[in-house]
């Protein structure tokens, strides 16, 4: 019996849902949760690159390794957080 | 008989016995008998050669080839220069296209030579480079949507709540 695998394209909802897991697992947290938008908006104000956006990531999901693996599938291709 | 009376004027030869003959032909009409001042080392020419067939290396050669005359050397006339020598005219080596068309300070995409061109149409052919994946930019989309001032103060309030 083959198995068939199937790649799911990650959408603009996966994305969403992603920040939502993010602030509910720093519900008791907030500012963790602020510093982490606070990185994406220098990311796009090009302020930082991919490469310091991973490197504060890695600080702020410190103990939550769930989230660094969920992170990896949005970064760009060859470059993981983990 | 000592070894040197062989040489004496009018001696007869140990080794030719007929050298006394010969001798007789070169002397002078009147008889009187010209000493020889030096011994010859090679044959003579063929046209002062005796008829006689005696060993040459003996024979007395000729008077006049004695008293030879060399050509007087030419001289330059006094205040003459000596003649100039014309060379060839230096010849200048082209320099490169680039550093006669490119002036210093200039960078080869202004001067001109061509090298700037090449360097802009070799760059035109290399493929632009891979876009970035659009997967991050929907998490910063995302991050960016909860950028909202109020929910945050929803967040601090249900912190501030359980205390």
């Amino acid at each position: 019996m083959r198995t068939s695998v199937k790649v799911h394209k990650l959408t603009t909802e996966d994305a969403m849902n992603y920040i939502l897991t993010i602030k509910n697992k720093f519900l008791r947290h907030p500012e963790k949760f602020h510093a982490f938008i606070h990185t994406m908006i220098d990311f796009s104000r090009g302020r930082i690159n991919t490469h310091t956006v991973i490197e504060r990531v890695k600080i702020l999901f410190d103990g939550y390794p769930d989230l660094l693996l969920a992170f990896n599938k949005f970064l760009p291709r060859g470059i993981n957080a983990i | 008989m000592r070894d040197g009376d062989h040489r004496r004027a009018g001696g007869r030869c140990r080794r030719h016995r007929r050298c006394e003959a010969a001798a007789q032909q070169w002397t002078e009409p009147a008889g009187v008998f010209q000493p020889r001042l030096w011994r010859r080392r090679a044959e003579p020419p063929p046209a002062s050669r005796p008829a006689s067939k005696t060993n040459p290396t003996c024979c007395t050669p000729p008077l006049a080839s004695l008293h030879t005359v060399r050509p007087t050397p030419r001289r330059r006339p006094r205040g003459s220069r000596a003649p100039l020598m014309f060379t060839s005219p230096v010849k200048v080596v082209p320099r490169a296209a680039c550093s006669m068309k490119c002036p210093s300070g200039t960078g080869h995409a202004l001067c001109g030579c061509g090298i700037g061109g090449q360097a802009r149409r070799s760059a035109r052919s290399v493929p632009k480079a891979v876009q970035k994946d659009e997967m991050f930019d929907k998490v910063v989309e995302a991050a960016l949507d909860c950028r909202n001032v109020q929910e945050w103060e929803e967040d601090v309030w249900r912190v501030r709540m359980p205390a």
